[in-house]
């Protein structure tokens, strides 16, 4: 069984008497420990798609199976868990919270999953030595009790991606995570989530940056609110 | 997990300095005048109750004056006729009269100024004056018209320090009397009057040699045998009055009278307080609210962010639920302490007996915590029903 199924997923907007068809029947099937990038340029669907696929958004029509859970049939707060338990965001922004420090941003997540989820996941290891060895990982070790200012773009992201790994889930969902970094940092974060995708995880990046979407193993690209290839 | 809860709820509140402080100063103001108003309504009826501890519940107190005019000790609208005439009711005891004269009195070398009273028999007894040293008044005091005077503490030792003034001479007025006896300290009364700082001397006397009444009185008391027949007994005293007197030349005070008088001052301020810590604590409720609606639409992202890492409409309402609730307890807090010393600072220049009410602290605390709750259910449940994308896109 495939661990993301979306079957002919349509979303429309309504602007005023207009309706804005953003997504126009999309089918997309992603396997476990696959590595996609989704490309296509600005207003094309591609972000109303990750959205659509991280469960935070609905589609006007379609359906969508994650783990063989038919995820448009549920209740939101049993989405919500869904989101805890299975994916993993990355997005452009970082969206650190300015008062945590990244220790504490990266374990944030966890005080989201339910407790049977929770007892789980770190039966081996409480989630502050996780977090530390996430953190250790992606070079952050000595910024633990840092503040996210006072971080680089490319600490900032990698905290972000810390944090997006804290309760093992099986999806991480980029969303342009390269968008507000230089060529360097960009390079870096890539190359995680190569290390991330060799490791068994599935990664899927949405960008409109085709240098960036290369580096996955699948490309997916967008045009109009449609899969074109 | 509890703990990294509490963290991420304190450091954001932390982090929020600005609006927690004026969350805070709103329903501060609120939780101190509502301690306030409370213990100012209980001291009020504590006072109550002394006055009418002190005047004796089963007593009756004529006084010349009206309520309209102010009873005053110095009108002299009684007279030794209406003692005489009240004498002849029965059931009643301990029967005094007298005047109130506040004047200068010297010895040899000092002189002051004090308050004379030409009292009838009884009056120490009725009082509840106890006689500490040398003895009370005889009746040949009265019969002989004797120029003897019984002293308070503060009379003595302001004339006689350290020594006792038995047998000792002063001068009321122009007149040389004798002191015969002195009073145990009576302190002072609710109202502020001195107890100790007064000199009795036989009513006949006063009249003869200090100032001409005329056989006029400005104070008559006695006591109820049996508080069945009180209120009968007062009746029959104001027929007695109304014989030779106009209804606004005297008053009689009995303990209801009291309450009424004093319950009637802490009514009105009651009420202004009320209005004052009601309107405090509405107002505190409509800055809580306002100043959290603002801040869930600034910190929307981050809403966003928490429902995109899992968290449920439900956990986002109760995150902003604690909140409320930390701010309320901080507030509750500070008004407690700042309402402790409102109640020991400002209640004694309201002239009212300081009381910390306890049950006021805990019923003003529980309402602070039902307009804190009240004020950010509904911020709260806004902030729980913001979508997610378009509260993500909303990066500050």
């Amino acid at each position: 069984m495939a661990l993301i199924e979306l079957k002919n997923i349509r979303k429309v907007y309504r602007q005023g008497d207009l309706e804005v068809e953003i997504l126009k029947g999309i089918d997309l099937t992603v396997e476990r420990g696959e590595f996609v990038s989704i490309v296509g340029p600005s207003g094309s669907g591609k972000s109303t798609l990750m959205y659509i696929l991280g469960c935070l958004d609905r589609p006007t029509s379609g359906e969508y199976y994650l783990d063989g859970k038919n995820v448009l049939k549920l209740p939101d707060n049993e989405v919500s868990k869904l989101r805890a338990e299975y994916i993993g965001f990355v997005f452009q922004a970082f969206y650190l919270i300015p008062y945590l420090t990244v220790l504490d941003n990266v374990l944030l997540p966890v005080s989201y999953l339910p407790k049977s989820e929770r007892k789980k996941r770190f039966a081996d290891k409480s989630p502050q030595q996780k977090a530390v060895e996430l953190l250790t990982r992606l070079g952050l070790r000595e910024r633990l009790h840092f503040k996210p200012e006072e971080l680089s773009g490319g600490q900032k992201q990698r905290t972000a991606i810390a944090r997006a790994l804290i309760n093992s889930p099986e999806v991480i969902l980029a969303d342009e995570p390269t968008g507000q970094l230089d060529s360097e940092s960009s390079c870096e974060v890539m190359k995680i989530f190569k290390e991330l995708h060799s490791e068994g995880k599935t990664v899927i990046v949405v960008t409109h940056d085709m240098e960036i979407a290369k580096h996955a193993q699948r490309i997916v690209k967008i045009r109009d609110g449609r899969v074109v290839e | 997990m509890r703990g990294f809860f509490l963290k991420d709820l304190f450091l954001s509140l932390l982090h929020n300095k600005l609006r927690t402080l004026f969350a805070l100063l709103g329903v501060l103001f609120g939780v101190v005048s509502l301690v306030l108003i409370v213990a100012a309504i209980e001291g009020s009826s504590l006072l109550a109750n002394r006055v009418i501890e002190k005047l004796g519940p089963d007593s009756v107190l004529i006084v010349s004056g009206s309520i309209k005019k102010g009873p005053r000790s110095g009108f002299l609208n009684l007279t030794l006729e209406d003692v005489r005439e009240i004498g002849k009711l029965e059931g009643i005891f301990a029967l005094t009269y007298g005047v109130v004269k506040p004047m200068t009195i010297s010895d040899i070398s000092t002189s002051k100024f004090t308050t004379v009273f030409g009292v009838g028999e009884n009056w120490l007894l009725s009082w509840n004056y106890r006689i500490e040293a040398g003895r009370g008044f005889t009746d040949s005091d009265f019969k002989d018209l004797r120029k003897v005077a019984i002293v308070g503490h503060d009379v003595a030792d302001f004339f006689w320090p350290g020594e006792s003034p038995i047998g000792k001479i002063i001068l009321i007025g122009k007149v040389p009397f004798k002191v015969v006896g002195l009073y145990a300290k009576k302190g002072k009364t609710p109202n502020g009057h001195n107890l100790d700082d007064r000199v009795f001397i036989p009513f006949p006397v006063f009249d003869r040699l200090v100032e001409k009444t005329y056989g006029h009185i400005s104070i008559i008391r006695f006591r109820v045998f049996n508080m069945a027949e009180y209120n009968q007994i007062v009746k029959e005293t104001r027929q007695i009055l109304l014989k030779h007197h106009k209804p606004d030349e005297f008053m009689i005070i009995t303990p209801v009278v009291v309450k009424k008088f004093l319950s009637m001052l802490s009514a009105t301020l009651a009420f202004f307080l009320g209005i004052a810590s009601t309107t405090a604590l509405v107002v505190g409720g409509f800055v809580l609210s306002s100043i959290f609606y603002i801040n869930i639409y600034v910190r929307q992202w981050e809403i966003g962010l928490r429902r995109a890492l899992g968290a449920t409409k439900r956990e986002i309402l109760k995150r902003f639920l604690y909140e409320a609730i930390v701010i309320s307890l901080l507030a509750s807090f500070l008004g407690n302490v700042l309402g402790y010393f409102a109640i020991k600072f400002v209640l004694p220049l309201l002239n009212i007996p300081v009381v910390y009410p306890v049950e006021a602290f805990l019923l003003a605390n529980l309402f602070t915590l039902g307009v804190c709750l009240f004020a950010v259910y509904f911020p709260a449940r806004k902030a729980s029903s913001f979508e997610p994308v378009s509260a993500l896109r909303r990066k500050a």
